[in-house]
């Protein structure tokens, strides 16, 4: 069987000014991928932002497929919350991404989203006390499907650095350069 | 060595760590880094420094950089790329599973007092919080949500040259020609 690997790191994001800021992955593959070292979902420190207004997480990836067909290509999830003074978090934002499949060494920016206040009154709320909406179905991230009833707002953005290994899939007839 | 018999590769990684800077100027006299380098289960050091100690230096000209170009050089072997190693220094660096030189960056944390009253100590005293065992920031797993700020990038260049690794199955190399320097 071919073997994918995936190195890499959560580098920064960018989210404006929040007071402290941290992320929950996971991946997501489709059923001929099996996970076989590495941990699929992890959250990273949190961190302030920089005069720049970057978030430092540096945090490490480090995923070892192995895979019987094409089909699902790993994807990144991402969640991103805020933790402010009072020690409350409530997310800010939503990302995807599909890892590349080439070899090499990838950036790769994920912009992010989050479901919009939309009520007068919940805006206010927002505002002032903080809090967002939530994804009751959070698989809605990684679908193009059932989109249409969802408002929302960009939020920030995410940048990670993948290095992609491939092993044996030139094997099995698959072209990817 | 007969081709079917291979089981191991080889990777060599050197270079060196060039530079620190603080963008808002160095506020401290003296620097010195100290680097661990941390591996997978599959991996085995052949030659090599895992962790050092640079010099004690002070910036120059240049009152944002301060200069160590301290030597990094680890051979290791291996069967299985998970694991690939990493580098601290409340910065991390994974070290580029490409064949080629690079140049790279990362930003530095340190970590922050959970309360306020180890916020005002921290300033009183001139001793910030530092991590027990730093080697946790390599795996990643059970930060605990640990509360950081940041400052300052560092700089560090390094090759990675390979053996075998290519006769194993593993192709790590981009379609188009990978320009290190930019």
């Amino acid at each position: 069987m071919a073997e994918l690997h995936i190195l890499g790191q959560l580098k920064y994001s960018i989210f404006g000014n929040k007071n402290s800021l941290f992320c929950r992955y996971s991946t997501q593959t489709g059923p001929n991928w099996t996970l076989i070292s590495g941990s699929s979902e992890g959250q990273t420190l949190s961190g302030k932002p920089d005069h720049e207004g970057r978030v430092i997480w540096s945090h490490p990836i480090d995923l070892h497929f192995i895979t019987k067909g094409i089909q699902g290509w790993p994807k990144l999830l991402l969640q991103v919350s805020c933790l402010d003074s009072l020690g409350r978090s409530w997310l800010v934002g939503y990302g995807c991404c599909n890892l590349p499949a080439g070899p090499g060494s990838h950036t790769i920016r994920v912009p992010c989203w989050i479901p919009a206040a939309t009520s007068i009154t919940d805006k206010l709320r927002q505002h002032f006390l903080g809090g967002s909406h939530q994804l009751a179905r959070t698989d809605v991230i990684a679908l193009g499907t059932d989109r249409v009833n969802l408002t929302t707002e960009s939020t920030g953005l995410v940048e990670l650095e993948v290095c992609i290994v491939l092993r044996n899939f030139t094997q099995f007839g698959i072209e990817y350069k | 060595m007969d081709e079917h018999h291979v089981t191991k590769f080889m990777v060599s990684f050197s270079g060196q760590l060039e530079y620190i800077t603080f963008p808002a100027g160095v506020f401290d006299d003296q620097l010195y880094v100290q680097y661990n380098i941390v591996w997978g289960p599959d991996w085995k050091p052949i030659t090599g420094l895992s962790s050092g100690t640079s010099q004690i230096a002070r910036s120059g000209r240049d009152p944002e950089k301060v200069v160590f170009n301290l030597p990094i050089e680890m051979v290791f072997s291996s069967t299985n790329i998970h694991g690939c190693d990493s580098l601290r220094g409340y910065g991390l660096f994974l070290l580029p599973p490409l064949v080629g030189t690079k140049k790279l960056t990362t930003h530095l944390f340190r970590p922050r007092s959970a309360t306020l009253l180890g916020d005002w100590l921290a300033w009183i005293i001139g001793r910030q919080p530092e991590l027990a065992e730093p080697t946790m920031l390599a795996s990643g797993k059970d930060n605990y949500l640990l509360r950081t700020e940041s400052y300052g990038t560092v700089t560090l260049k390094m090759a990675m040259i390979s053996k075998d690794l290519r006769k194993l199955g593993y192709d790590n190399q981009p379609a188009w020609q990978y320009n290190a320097e930019e």
